[in-house]
């Protein structure tokens, strides 16, 4: 919530009081857009709460495509979605990601995958965006040449080996679990702008990738209880990836029970072990040019 | 190695469970609102409607 009342206090400090603000929260079709709106309704911090003249609105698509009128958005926010890729380019049994496989071929995959998709992004809101507009993207990514997020996936991954082992899970349902994640460098991430520094109308105005705190280990050094630092995982990384796993395996299983199960395995692990995480996300801000752009067709980026 | 691509990428877990469950999602964000608040004041506005676009919004 926050991010967009800010943004809406800075655009209309620069135009009449007052003025009329569209708000436009996209995702999947399956997100789930009822609690969106039942927050903007209720929640205390809702950029909604006493406002006038702000009109949020939701579109249901992948936005690796243009899914907004072109050329109407003055700024676009992104947040931790840009680690995951638009499908899974390939399958791996010996890991939960694809690119900590020790398959070459599987970490390739997820390179061009991962690439593709990066220009597909960017040139998709470069047709929405107005000349002059900003983009800001955050999103998890690796320093070169060391994995950010390897400790908790790599847990996340024993969890599921530990369920193929008691026979709860299938070999199929654990090839399926490959998730379609993708953690790039800053050499990824400037990658398209390496001509002329700029790409499909979009300049890249500030890009870092920088270590982000472990939220959840200030606690545990306070309080020294593990199983609560192992719950603590295991929430957000439900959170973020329990449909996405529930989906994966067989359509005739309790799904619900299966992903309950892995994340109680998982949630031990993470006790069993605890440590700091050292993860990394990039901030990338992005300014449309004021050169016409085409709109860009899915894949040809 | 299985080479049977799987399209089944699903939104984050529904009913209110991401929101709640977001922390480190949150913590990554607080970091970079000044930065936010800083871009947004760079944006040229004219006579139109404003908009701003949430990619990726989940809940």
């Amino acid at each position: 919530m926050a991010p967009m009342r800010i943004a809406i206090a800075a655009l209309r400090a620069k135009s009449a009081a007052g003025r009329t603000v569209e708000v436009i929260h996209t995702d999947l079709p399956s997100n789930d857009f009822a609690s969106l709106f039942q927050a903007l309704g209720e929640e205390p911090d809702s950029y909604m709460k006493g406002a006038t003249g702000v009109f949020p609105s939701a579109v249901g698509r992948s936005y690796f495509e243009p899914i907004i009128a072109p050329g109407t958005v003055h700024l676009g926010w992104n947040s931790w979605t840009l680690q995951w890729l638009s499908n899974n380019p390939i399958e791996v049994s010996d890991h939960i990601l694809a690119g900590l496989s020790e398959s070459e071929t599987a970490k390739n995959a997820v390179i061009q995958q991962g690439a593709l998709d990066w220009r597909d992004f960017i040139a998709a809101r470069s047709s929405e965006l107005r000349p002059g507009a900003r983009l800001l993207c955050l999103f998890g990514a690796d320093q070169p040449d060391r994995p950010s997020w390897d400790w908790p996936f790599g847990e996340l991954w024993g969890a599921v080996v530990d369920m193929n082992r008691a026979a709860l899970l299938d070999e199929r349902e654990l090839l399926r679990m490959t998730l379609p994640l993708f953690s790039r460098t800053l050499e990824d991430i400037k990658a398209p702008f390496s001509q002329d520094g700029t790409f499909r109308g979009m300049a890249i105005e500030h890009a870092e990738v920088a270590s982000t705190p472990d939220s959840f280990w200030p606690e545990y050094e306070k309080t020294g209880d593990a199983e609560h630092l192992g719950r603590a995982w295991a929430a957000v990384w439900r959170a973020a990836m329990g449909p996405t796993l529930a989906n994966a395996t067989n359509p005739d299983r309790d799904r619900a029970a299966l992903i309950d199960d892995l994340y109680a395995r998982f949630a031990k692990r993470i006790a069993a072990s605890p440590r700091q995480q050292e993860g990394a996300i990039a901030v990338v801000i992005m300014r449309k040019t004021d050169d016409a752009v085409s709109p860009p067709h899915r894949g040809q980026a | 190695m299985d080479q049977i691509k799987n399209p089944t990428v699903a939104s984050m877990e529904g009913d209110g469970y991401y929101n709640r469950n977001s922390a480190m999602q949150a913590a990554g964000i607080a970091r970079i609102l000044p930065i936010w608040e800083k871009v947004a004041g760079t944006v040229p506005v004219g006579d139109e409607t404003l908009v701003i676009a949430d990619s990726g919004s989940s809940q």
